[in-house]
């Protein structure tokens, strides 16, 4: 019963989590021209750091993880990462200005809409996360 | 005191009594040392017809970006806030003019241009030019130019990613990096509009 009621208040508050893993706060900007970015915090908790391989959904056709670099001058660069790290007892937070999965041939969603995304990890192995269309820019 | 505040007090006593409407209060945005002139270029706006910045932007608050449409993580931000700014104060709105310069020529039509800034504000202005145009216009302004990062169809653009803010007295006071807040907007934006010349 206990169990039940933690794995509820895990749902209600949009958290997901394996063992060892949770991811809260997902979260894909406003679909534009066939792409958007998605966001969410990862929170790891296990005995070793664990890896983002692979992000996918049906309703994108291709993905990329992005990193996102300002240097003294405001100059933003964004380059593609083969994986992102979650250290042990750490957090992996994606959110604009640092890193993102760029969602490329993304079907046309409205603000509000909630889109089922897959993360792959390393050790966490395949987790379903849900994550709600925002407006572009929102949340800073 | 604050080095930020006094850094205000100095730009502001430059334009001395000149100035009316509402100038107290610290900026919150990055403040040169000394007021900058307003860049001077032209470029073609979303109608196809040529944009001369300063002529255009004459006695208004302006705010001046640098972007492309496919960036999917700051361009989004800023104009985001700016329009948030602009639906809470309509005044600010009225008196300012968002000038957004795409570093992206090829894949920013005009088409594209309207459609993605519409989605922040339709008043916001577009303006796109040859790739020597838009360098041009970049080093005016004193900013890095933007780069082509490689990635095929869906290539990365680098670029500055500051906005550049004009009071309405034609001088730059203050620019605003990526990771401006929304209090910051709120708070520098009634503040630059009130520098006039008049």
């Amino acid at each position: 019963m206990t169990r039940a009621w933690l794995l509820l208040a895990l749902l209600l508050a949009g958290c997901v989590a394996t063992e060892g893993l949770s991811v809260a706060e997902a979260r894909i900007s406003e679909p534009f021209a066939n792409s958007a970015a998605l966001y969410f915090a990862a929170t790891n908790h296990g005995a070793e750091p664990d890896r983002l391989l692979a992000v996918s959904a049906d309703a994108v056709e291709e993905t990329r993880l992005h990193e996102v670099t300002i240097d003294g001058n405001g100059f933003a660069t964004m380059t593609d990462a083969d994986e992102f790290v979650v250290e042990t007892d750490a957090d992996l937070v994606l959110e604009p200005g640092s890193r993102h999965v760029m969602l490329l041939g993304m079907r046309a969603f409205d603000v509000g809409d909630v889109v089922e995304v897959e993360l792959v990890w390393e050790h966490a192995g395949s987790m379903i996360i849900e994550a709600e269309v925002v407006p572009a820019g929102a949340g800073w | 005191m604050p080095r930020r505040l006094l850094l205000v007090i100095v730009a502001l006593s430059l334009v001395g009594g000149a100035c009316s409407g509402p100038t107290s209060g610290e900026l919150t945005g990055i403040v040169y040392d000394e007021p900058v002139a307003k860049p001077s270029f032209t470029l073609t706006d979303l109608d196809g017809e040529p944009y001369d910045f300063v002529a255009e932007t004459d006695g208004k608050l302006t705010l001046l970006f640098f972007g492309y449409t496919s960036c999917p993580d700051i361009c989004p931000v800023h104009l985001a806030q700016i329009a948030e700014v602009f639906d809470q104060q309509p005044r600010i709105a009225r008196e300012a003019e968002v000038v957004f310069v795409t570093v992206d020529p090829e894949r920013d039509t005009p088409d594209v241009m309207r459609a993605w800034l519409d989605r922040f504000d339709s008043r916001f202005v577009g303006l796109t030019g040859t790739v020597e145009e838009l360098d041009a216009a970049q080093e005016a302004a004193g900013l890095a130019l933007a780069i082509r990062e490689d990635g095929g169809e869906d290539y990365l653009v680098g670029h500055a990613s500051q906005v550049l803010a004009f009071a309405p007295d034609g001088l730059g006071y203050s620019v605003y990096p990526f990771g401006t807040l929304q209090s910051d907007w709120l708070n520098d934006l009634p503040i630059l509009v009130g520098l006039t010349t008049s």
